[in-house]
């Protein structure tokens, strides 16, 4: 029993056990559910075209509906991090209904936000990212359309989590074709 | 000649008992893989991320904690998932949900944050969304650099046999 293995393998296992429990009690105590304060989203129009740029992989791109946001951000995330937090994932969803009674929610812009960059910031007359448009070809019956603000943190070790920090409608314009 | 010198004074039940031990070993880890893959709905309750698609979020070598709820997927989701014909999963975020209020049927198009485009070539031939049946694990928890280990394992196998028969050594000098 007390043998230089069995010493070894009883030592190697507590501090296994021992390290199991440090990482579940260090995710429980620094979980980041904090409130961002200082954060506003300011949208400055919708534009919608027909015809997007040529996709290889969705043939439909020429004939579809595509809307552009135009959007300020203007916000401070640096009160967000603390020792076990790595980045930050932002990123502004748009959620909206249409007549045939689906759901959708589209990302149209994100960014991230490491530890050691910049935190505050201030964005002007900034377009969207990703290509929005619908599963369907129209973006026509677009109603009850929101623009929110979401934060995920992402810690060093331990759970992620996610708030929606800022909401704002967005107004389509209307589409006649 | 140890081993025969060892069988000759406790015996061949000694060997048995011991054989037994770790075959329990074993089996109790697998059973509490099982039991948190029951808990969890979800077949593999922790993978190792094998691709830089996710930088800087997770790094090869990562080990990610998944469960697999029943609820809709959410958008902004970071999910594993299976195309159809490929072995590897991949980890991603869900970028586009669109979701049937009836049958709840959901359409998802998935990106990772490290790359400039969307998902759909990686996905099968003509396939423009992912279904709920290929997302296999949502991710809540992550450890960084654990899964390292099992990455050196696969890589270079001369070190598993190593390891391997490093252990086989082990267990013959624990029967004194």
């Amino acid at each position: 029993m007390n043998k230089p293995i069995s010493r070894i393998s009883s030592v190697a296992s507590f501090s296994v056990t021992v390290f199991m429990f440090l990482v579940l009690a260090i995710s429980i105590i620094t979980a980041n559910y904090q409130k961002v304060e200082d954060v506003k989203v300011n949208v400055q129009g919708v534009t919608v075209s027909k015809g997007g740029p040529y996709d290889y992989y969705d043939k439909t791109s020429s004939k579809a509906d595509f809307a552009r946001v135009k959007f300020d951000i203007n916000t401070d995330l640096s009160k967000l991090f603390n020792w076990n937090t790595k980045q930050l994932f932002i990123y502004l969803m748009v959620e909206y209904d249409n007549t045939k009674n689906v759901d959708n929610k589209v990302i149209i812009w994100d960014r991230i936000i490491k530890r050691n960059g910049r935190k505050k910031f201030n964005l002007k007359k900034t377009l969207n990212k990703y290509l929005f448009r619908d599963f369907s070809l129209s973006l026509r019956d677009v109603k009850d359309a929101n623009l929110t603000f979401v934060v995920e943190r992402i810690p060093v070790m331990g759970f992620f989590t996610s708030r929606a920090e800022y909401s704002t409608k967005l107004d389509f314009p209307e589409i006649k074709n | 000649m140890d081993i025969l010198d060892a069988i000759k004074r406790n015996g061949v039940r000694s060997i048995l008992k011991q054989g037994l031990v770790f075959l329990g070993v074993l089996t109790s880890a697998f059973m509490v893989w099982k039991t948190i893959s029951v808990f969890t709905n979800c077949e593999s309750p922790a993978v190792v991320v094998l691709s830089g698609s996710m930088e800087p979020a997770f790094y090869r070598g990562d080990v990610l904690f998944l469960n697999n709820g029943r609820s809709p997927i959410q958008i902004g989701e970071i999910v594993v998932y299976k195309v159809a014909g490929k072995d590897i999963p991949i980890v991603h975020r869900v970028m586009r949900t669109h979701t049937d209020k009836e049958t709840g049927k959901q359409y998802l198009l998935t990106k990772g944050d490290n790359n400039p485009v969307d998902d759909r070539g990686l996905y099968t031939k003509g396939q423009l969304w992912i279904e709920r049946e290929a997302i296999f694990g949502r991710v809540y928890g992550f450890i960084p650099y654990v899964g390292m280990i099992t990455i050196y394992l696969s890589d270079i196998p001369q070190l598993k046999y190593a390891v391997l028969f490093g252990l086989c050594l082990l267990s013959l000098f624990e029967s004194e």
